[in-house]
């Protein structure tokens, strides 16, 4: 039946696309390039979230183990990892505000509490980063993809109305391709919204973490600041 | 804006996946899409009440085999003739009724045989009866020409009758159409019988039938019809048919 292979072969995407008007055909790439960045941003977030969550709880796991801290942050100085980071920073901030001779450990509590706040901060910045793109793809996207669905309307309208025929076949492939545009639309938003609110969730998830963490190890350093006191009177 | 490897890794699996994606599509569920279109039906627009087209014929062959199964089937195809109370009764329930009880009992036990035997013997008898069916009778569309075709034509009549009254508009009125070749009436129009009557509009029962004939009488003769069709070797033909009228 070549009538019928020939509607098919008419729907598919390519043909879709290459029927459109030009304006129509803009929206789509812009579409597809969106989708593919909201899928790259997707798999790239995606794969390095769980790989920081599943490091960081090995990390937080040694960390707790070890009985030398030095040591330790010695051995995982080149660790990338955020809470490598929060702990580089609070030892850091440790080291200086120690290493006079007269400690005020009020002041010292305060620094490394929000020295310890701003890695937390500064690391999940550097995370969440295009996570953005995915929000505005997800809410724009749609509305893009109607743009060219009602400007695709609109100008197979107008080629009805020039044919004088309003049979199906007539109105049908015009219709069929501008609502392609909102089809593309809409295959980039629902994964960006999906992804965007998975995403945000995890990286929710790491701040807490991080923040238990940060606590933690203030406590102990808080400690460690009175049994200076202590001993050092 | 600088990329990591990860990103890189990224962004080619989001590719990869559009590419496939899109060639999946585009190759095969495109062609799942693709639904085969149903054959175009033929829709016809008959009369449900005329000439008996093909149908009580082709019921009414399955009677010369004459098996006892058979025979037994072709009882639900007495209503048939109810249709046309005038003619088919004669024909199909005599050669029907007086065979069953002759053959049944002797082939009794082997079915296999003496249906295959049934079967070689009446395939001739079988061929020509259905030719001769089809020569004798209307085809549907045909039927359904010539019925648009008297509608047309009485129609100016119809629509002269004025409306006796609320409900009036109900009643169906089957009526008998004699022609002559001329599209002349033979005969004026019978009523055959009316249908839609209820208690509202039973009064004008008499007077829509009156003007039912009226109808058919005024805006004779019939013309245009196709004279081949006038009688078929059946006799069946616009000649002598029966039509619904009701109130427009």
């Amino acid at each position: 039946m070549p009538t019928v292979e020939a509607s098919a072969d008419l729907m598919s995407p390519l043909n879709l696309f290459l029927q459109a008007d030009v304006v129509v055909k803009t929206v789509m790439i812009g579409l597809l390039l969106a989708s593919v960045w909201t899928w790259a941003i997707i798999f790239t977030h995606a794969l390095r979230l769980r790989r920081i969550n599943r490091q960081t709880d090995r990390f937080e796991r040694d960390f707790w183990a070890t009985d030398d801290i030095d040591a330790f942050h010695a051995r995982r100085s080149e660790d990338k990892l955020p809470i490598a980071v929060v702990m580089a920073a609070a030892l850091d901030e440790w080291r200086r505000s120690t290493k006079t001779a007269t400690v005020d450990r009020a002041g010292t509590r305060e620094r490394l509490a929000s020295r310890m706040n701003a890695a937390v901060a500064a690391e999940l910045d550097r995370l969440s980063d295009r996570l953005n793109i995915l929000a505005t793809v997800g809410s724009v996207a749609p509305f893009v993809g109607l743009f060219g669905t009602v400007w695709g309307i609109m100008r197979s309208f107008t080629a009805i109305a020039g044919a004088n025929n309003t049979s199906l076949a007539v109105v049908a492939p015009g219709i069929a391709e501008a609502l392609f545009a909102t089809a593309i639309g809409l295959f980039a938003a629902i994964p960006a919204v999906i992804a965007y609110n998975r995403l945000t969730h995890g990286l929710d998830r790491l701040e807490a973490k991080l923040s238990r963490f940060a606590d933690r190890f203030h406590a102990t350093l808080s400690r460690e600041l009175e049994v200076e006191a202590v001993t050092g009177h | 804006m600088k990329m990591d490897r990860a990103e890189w890794a990224g962004t080619g699996a989001a590719l990869l996946f559009h590419a496939v994606l899109i060639g999946a599509l585009t190759l095969s569920l495109a062609q799942v899409a693709s639904v085969p279109e149903p054959p175009s039906m033929e829709v016809e627009f008959v009369e449900d009440v005329g000439l008996t087209p093909a149908a009580p014929q082709s019921v009414a062959v399955p009677p010369p085999p004459s098996q006892a199964p058979e025979i037994g089937k072709a009882e639900p195809t007495e209503p048939v003739p109810t249709i046309q109370p005038v003619r088919t009764p004669s024909i199909t329930p005599a050669p029907a009724r007086p065979q069953p009880p002759a053959k049944p009992a002797p082939r009794m036990s082997r079915i296999g045989d003496d249906f295959l035997k049934g079967i070689r013997q009446d395939a001739p008898s079988k061929s020509a009866a259905p030719a001769q069916a089809s020569a004798a009778t209307v085809s549907p569309s045909a039927m359904a020409g010539i019925v648009q075709a008297i509608r047309r034509q009485v129609q100016p009549c119809a629509d002269r009758q004025v409306n006796p009254g609320e409900g009036a508009s109900r009643i169906r009125v089957r009526l008998r159409l004699q022609l002559l070749r001329s599209g002349r009436l033979r005969v004026p129009p019978q009523v055959l019988g009316t249908s839609g009557v209820d208690d509202e509009n039973a009064r004008y029962e008499e007077r829509v039938k009156d003007l039912a004939v009226a109808t058919f009488v005024g805006c004779a003769p019939l013309t245009g019809l196709p004279p081949e069709l006038y009688e078929t070797d059946s006799g069946k033909g616009w000649s002598d048919f029966i039509m619904n009228y009701n109130l427009p």
